[in-house]
């Protein structure tokens, strides 16, 4: 299969301006002789990142109207940025509305279990099972402005009527839970707490934080953007390499 | 199955006409695509679906670009 590509010219010239003098005699010639502008040169970088959107798919595909991050290509990903040596950190920003509890408790799992040094940052929103997401990673931020909403599970699709469906969602519910404990300041009883307020939101039971809140609750650890993520993820990534030469097993 | 999402599930999961076809991925200059189809052979990128964050400055990406690609049957 042949590749052509088109630009949009606007795009093309912001980056033209960018480029310092000989980089952009090299790319005219290029242009000229093949058609098309050679990619800027890579600077390899030792920070990856990931973005985690919309609803988080899993074992079903959702309507084309939904944007989705599809969980089976983060992990592959995941894989990847653990074998590679050259990858020291990971950053994953959240904005998602939450989605599938399965492979967001797959991703939460595979960011937990990476010996990478892995900040999360909340955006947005990081809701329902974004929550034990931003909560895997080594270090979370979140945004002034973003929020995380705590709210019980709910089941979709065939139910049977028996008290078994109960106690399976009641198991359902202590995976999540049990996750979140596990890797946060926040105790079971002030989550279930949480869990299960009435008043704050319109159609359902629980919790709306706001960004300090979730800090307050012991959810996240800190309240930033951007840069403080990047810099807590460069102390993260010069301690793991520290403890990794004085023979520390991750 | 168990969606824990603060959407209503009826909006999650009610179908809706879309004007392009659905999106699919492919590969193009070793990179991973998201891309809707807008008729033969051509469409509109949506995501591109890459972690290493150099990537995404690349104009080539940017989603909204329209990409040909030519199919040899």
């Amino acid at each position: 299969m042949r590749l052509q590509m088109r630009w949009r010219q606007e795009q093309a010239e912001a980056e033209e301006r960018e480029r310092p003098a000989r980089r952009q005699r090299l790319t005219l010639q290029s242009l000229k002789q093949l058609g098309q502008m050679s990619p800027p040169p890579q600077i390899p970088s030792d920070i990856h990142c990931m973005v985690i959107i919309g609803q988080i798919e899993g074992h079903m595909l959702l309507p084309a109207k939904n944007k989705t991050t599809k969980y089976e290509h983060l992990i592959p990903q995941l894989v990847a940025i653990e074998q590679n040596p050259h990858i020291k950190g990971l950053l994953v920003i959240l904005n998602t509305v939450g989605g599938d509890v399965e492979a967001g408790l797959a991703i939460a799992e595979m960011i937990e279990s990476l010996s990478k040094a892995t900040v999360s940052l909340v955006l947005g929103g990081g809701h329902s099972i974004g929550v034990p997401i931003a909560t895997a990673a080594d270090y979370s931020f979140i945004a002034a402005t973003a929020t995380m909403t705590i709210h019980p599970l709910r089941l979709s699709g065939m139910l049977i009527g028996v008290p078994q469906t109960y106690e399976y969602l009641e198991k359902m519910q202590d995976r999540v839970i049990n996750f979140i404990t596990g890797h946060s300041r926040i105790t079971e009883e002030r989550l279930r707490e949480l869990m299960f307020k009435t008043g704050d939101l319109v159609r359902d039971v629980g919790t709306v934080l706001v960004g300090k809140d979730a800090v307050a609750e012991g959810l996240i650890n800190d309240v930033g953007g951007v840069s403080s993520a990047l810099r807590k993820l460069k102390e993260l990534t010069s301690l793991k390499g520290l403890y990794r030469k004085n023979g520390g097993d991750e | 199955m168990a969606l824990y999402t603060i959407v209503p599930l009826e909006e999650v999961l009610s179908e809706e006409e879309t004007a392009t076809g659905r999106p699919f991925e492919m590969t193009m200059g070793g990179k991973r695509l998201l891309v809707a189809p807008e008729g033969p052979g051509q469409g509109r990128i949506m995501q591109l679906l890459s972690t290493d964050p150099a990537d995404f400055l690349d104009p080539r990406w940017h989603p909204g670009n329209m990409i040909i690609w030519l199919k040899t049957d």
